[in-house]
């Protein structure tokens, strides 16, 4: 859990990690719109080249962010092989034809779209994440999209208990491992301690949100968006900029596709 | 007390409580049942009484999380700083009735600690000056202002209270209320907290309500003393009017300070007029000094003697006599790294025979938990080495050595788990593999020892903290381990909880179990331990008897300890009757009320009979 509160931006004042959040979060809406019913593998690959350059711009530490998108990596995967298998698209010539595994040029390429479309949806939400301090987020959320603070910062709150939620679980079998209590390597008995370590921990979160509760009650949060703004999120030209960058570059990947002949919807 | 209070109390009643009760939503009782009750504005207020008397409810319903968050039925009349608490909302009422509550953890939602501060204000729509000023207000006045620009999970828990105070202060609250503010911290966490509560009743001219256990801090703070007890309000009246009274506060189930107890028993011998009673170290001083003839100059400093004053004629046998078997524990050269360059704990050295009774205390991180997870193999020493019984326990299971040495977590929470009272005691023999009659023999002795037979098929969770901590023991018991390691058991109980727990480990070291105590309660290690071992930066610092670490003022300050104010005072009267010349009158380092009442009143009536 201490993975996901670990801080991913190296320099906070690297182009993109000083945009807006609400701009990040714009750019990455318009390369979802674009996306999501493209079907080919050349709009997907040149919208993923521009988001890697992106992120190189964003001050991001490479080593911690490959590490947190290993879910990514393993579902991205996991659709690859699935396509390539089971993939309707059988033109092209034979590249592998084992019994029931029969994979041609035109099965590669589907999977290859399938691995890059999704790869560029997901990447643009995640750095825009990742490249920014979840205080500034929910700032920009409350300022520019007009969420109830009360729920916004909420969730703040919530976000930071989080490695709080980590050590619980260590001590939660620490003191169960003192009682005598070895899972072992039976399957059986190590569901059952699981179970029981996860009820124990989620009674121990409510408890704590109920606490968290009062306690932002107390402190005055309000559904209404009209508190004072101690750290005011600006939106600047380079965010128009930045969002009609993103927006040319989709289209321009787009056009590029169909000009090649390539460009293909989604379900034709 | 403040003086600008008696003024103060005369101006109108900032919180009436007409008639209330209130009742939880699926509770069968009611938290609070027809409370009437009226608190004068500018006055200094201390709410106190068992655990589980509906003093947290009362907290809440002034600021109005009770009924608006906390969902109930509410009936009779509550006006908290001119608001209608059941009509007007939350934020309407969090303007002039400001909230601390327990636990630090929850209660900050910024990112640094200025951010943090600024929220309330913030939230209450003021211009930015305006919450500049008022976090630079706050901040200073709790200490924090150095600290303005530090990530909030920077701080310890002592700052990250006093920040969630400075939060609070900075909504500039007509009333604010700190429901048990140090319940969480350790003594050096706490000490500055207590501080804080102190330099705000001199500063500042709001109505303050503390919600609170220390009988020595309510004596010395308080203007009024409210004890709510079983949801009522038991007493309404001055610390004296409380304290002066043995049977009221026996009857009350509360702890007494221990220079009023002392004072009860030399009124009742007959040897200081009741007029004279003590309620603060400094009456006692005052009071003691001129009858003891040795004129009644106070130090600024208490005075606790030098070791020296150790080779006192009245010292007991030390505790460490030769061993008549092999020791229970035996730690060589322990050394632990958590990750690189972390090092909890470093090179320590300690046998603790069998039958002992040792407490480990020290600040938080001293390492003293540290030490304690190494007995039965929750951790494993980076180096050195560990015996327990004789033999090494560096290849043996922790299972395994859950026979050997208990081990009883601070939050009973974490360590039951099952649906009845009696499968918890059972879990862990089901789980060793031991037959049926024998698990039933076990569970039935084990109940009986911790006195929870009569719950034996109640739910753990439908039990009190004070039975839910004595069942982490009896689920601990079960195995027969010879040794127990008990990690602070009292935090967060009353009175009747804290003589409970420990009358059952006394009864535990008595029936023949070694006992290794972690706690941060002086007055506890003074009563049961027979040693003290003291972690400092995760060394062991000193190793040695109770009388003979409240000797060393300076060991105890490095490791964040203090020293009960019954030793405290014994300290200053020995230091002034030696340098009358009479050296032995008093044992510099007396552990327990009565031992000092005994020494004072021979004392007093011949210095009478002169």
């Amino acid at each position: 859990m201490s993975i996901v509160a670990e801080p991913l931006v190296d320099n906070p004042r690297a182009p993109v990690a000083r945009l807006n959040p609400v701009t990040k979060l714009a750019a990455a809406f318009v390369v979802i719109v674009g996306l999501l019913l493209t079907g080919d593998a050349v709009t997907p690959a040149i919208v993923l080249g521009a988001e890697l350059l992106a992120i190189a711009a964003a001050g991001i530490r490479w080593r911690v962010f490959v590490r947190r998108l290993w879910l990514l990596f393993v579902t991205v995967g996991g659709l690859g092989v699935s396509t390539l298998l089971f993939t309707d698209q059988r033109s092209g010539a034979d590249v592998l034809d084992a019994g029931p595994v029969h994979v041609t040029t035109g099965s590669l390429l589907a999977a290859t779209a399938v691995i890059l479309r999704v790869f560029a949806i997901a990447l643009p939400g995640i750095v825009a994440l990742a490249s920014t301090d979840p205080t500034e987020f929910a700032d920009a959320l409350v300022q520019h999209l007009r969420t109830p603070p009360r729920f916004t910062f909420g969730a703040l709150a919530a976000f930071r208990l989080l490695p709080v939620l980590g050590d619980e679980w260590r001590t939660l079998m620490l003191a169960r491992r003192a009682r005598g209590i070895d899972a072992g390597r039976s399957p059986v008995r190590r569901a059952r301690l699981f179970a029981s370590g996860v009820f124990a921990l989620l009674v121990g979160a409510i408890r704590r949100g109920v606490r968290l509760a009062a306690a932002m009650e107390s402190r005055g949060f309000t559904q209404r968006p009209d508190r004072t703004l101690a750290r005011p999120q600006r939106l600047r030209a380079a965010d128009g900029l930045f969002v009609a960058g993103t927006a040319a570059v989709v289209v321009g990947a787009t056009a590029l596709s169909v000009v090649l002949g390539t460009w293909r919807f989604l379900f034709w | 007390m403040n003086p600008a209070v008696t003024t103060n109390t005369a101006a109108t009643d900032i919180v009436v409580l007409d008639r209330v009760s209130f009742t939880y939503e699926h509770a069968a009782q009611p938290a609070l049942g027809d409370v009437t009750l009226r608190l004068p504005a500018g006055a200094r207020i201390a709410i106190t009484g068992p655990t589980g008397a509906g003093k947290t409810t009362l907290c809440m319903l002034l600021n109005g999380l009770i009924p608006h968050l906390y969902e109930g039925r509410l009936t009779g009349q509550v006006r908290v700083a001119g608001h209608d608490v059941a009509r007007e909302t939350v934020p309407q009422i969090v303007r002039d009735v400001g909230l601390v509550m327990q636990d630090p953890e929850t209660q900050l939602t910024g990112r640094t600690v200025e951010e943090d501060a600024a929220v309330g204000p913030a939230n209450l729509g003021c211009p930015r000056g305006v919450v500049r000023r008022r976090v630079d207000e706050a901040l200073a006045m709790v200490g924090l202002s150095d600290l303005a620009t530090r990530p909030t999970d920077q701080l310890s828990g002592g700052e990250s209270q006093r920040l969630a105070i400075a939060g609070i202060l900075a909504m500039e609250p007509r009333v604010l209320v700190l429901d048990e503010p140090t319940s969480e911290l350790d003594p050096a966490g706490a000490a500055t907290v207590v501080d804080l509560v102190r330099r705000l009743a001199r500063e500042q001219a709001r109505t303050i309500v503390l919600v609170g256990h220390d009988p020595d801090l309510i004596a010395g703070w308080a203007d009024l003393v409210v004890v709510v007890r079983e949801g009522a309000v038991a007493f309404v009246g001055t610390p004296r009017e409380l304290y002066r009274d043995p049977d009221r506060v026996c009857g009350l189930g509360l702890p007494a300070p221990q220079v009023t107890e002392l004072g009860w028993r030399l009124v009742a011998s007959g040897v200081l007029p009741a007029d004279d009673l003590p309620f603060t170290l400094a009456d006692a001083e005052r009071v003691l000094l001129p009858r003891l003839a040795v004129g009644s100059t106070i130090p600024a400093q208490p005075a606790v003697p030098a070791p020296a004053a150790n080779t006192s004629p009245r010292r007991p046998a030390d505790v460490r006599t030769p061993p008549p078997t092999t020791p229970a524990i035996e730690v060589a050269g322990l050394t632990h790294t958590y990750s690189p360059g972390v090092t909890a704990l470093a090179d320590v050295d300690l046998t603790i025979d069998q039958g002992e009774f040792v407490a480990l205390v020290g600040g938080n991180g001293a390492g003293k938990t540290t030490f304690a997870k190494h007995l039965n193999g929750l951790l494993r020493p980076s180096a050195g080495s560990v015996r327990v019984a004789g033999e090494d326990i560096a290849g043996r299971a922790v299972g395994e050595l859950a026979r050997l040495v208990g081990y009883v977590f601070q939050n009973p929470d974490h360590q039951i788990f099952c649906s009845s009272v009696a499968e918890e005691v059972a879990y862990g023999l089901r789980q060793q593999g031991a037959p049926e009659d024998e698990i039933d023999q076990s569970v039935a002795r084990v109940l009986e020892l911790v006195g929870l037979s009569t719950v034996a098929d109640r739910h753990p969770f439908r039990l009190g903290k004070g039975q839910r901590q004595r069942l982490a023991v009896a689920s601990v018991l079960a195995l027969s381990p010879s040794i127990l390691v008990i990690d602070e058991p009292t935090t967060g109980q009353d009175l009747a909880g804290t003589r409970s727990m420990m009358g059952l480990i006394d009864e535990l070291h008595r029936s023949g179990h070694t006992v290794v105590l972690i706690t941060h309660d002086m007055s506890l290690v003074a009563r049961h331990a027979k040693r003290v071992c003291v972690f400092v930066d995760g060394r062991l610092a000193a190793d040695r008897t109770p009388r003979d670490l409240f000797a060393q003022p300076d060991l105890l300050s490095r490791a964040c300890l203090e020293v009960p104010p019954i030793t405290r005072l014994a300290g200053t009267l020995a230091d002034k009757l030696t340098a009358a010349g009479r050296p032995d009158a008093v044992d510099p380092a007396t552990l327990d009320v009565a031992s000092l009442a005994a020494s004072l009143t021979d004392l007093l009536a011949s210095t009478d009979a002169r």
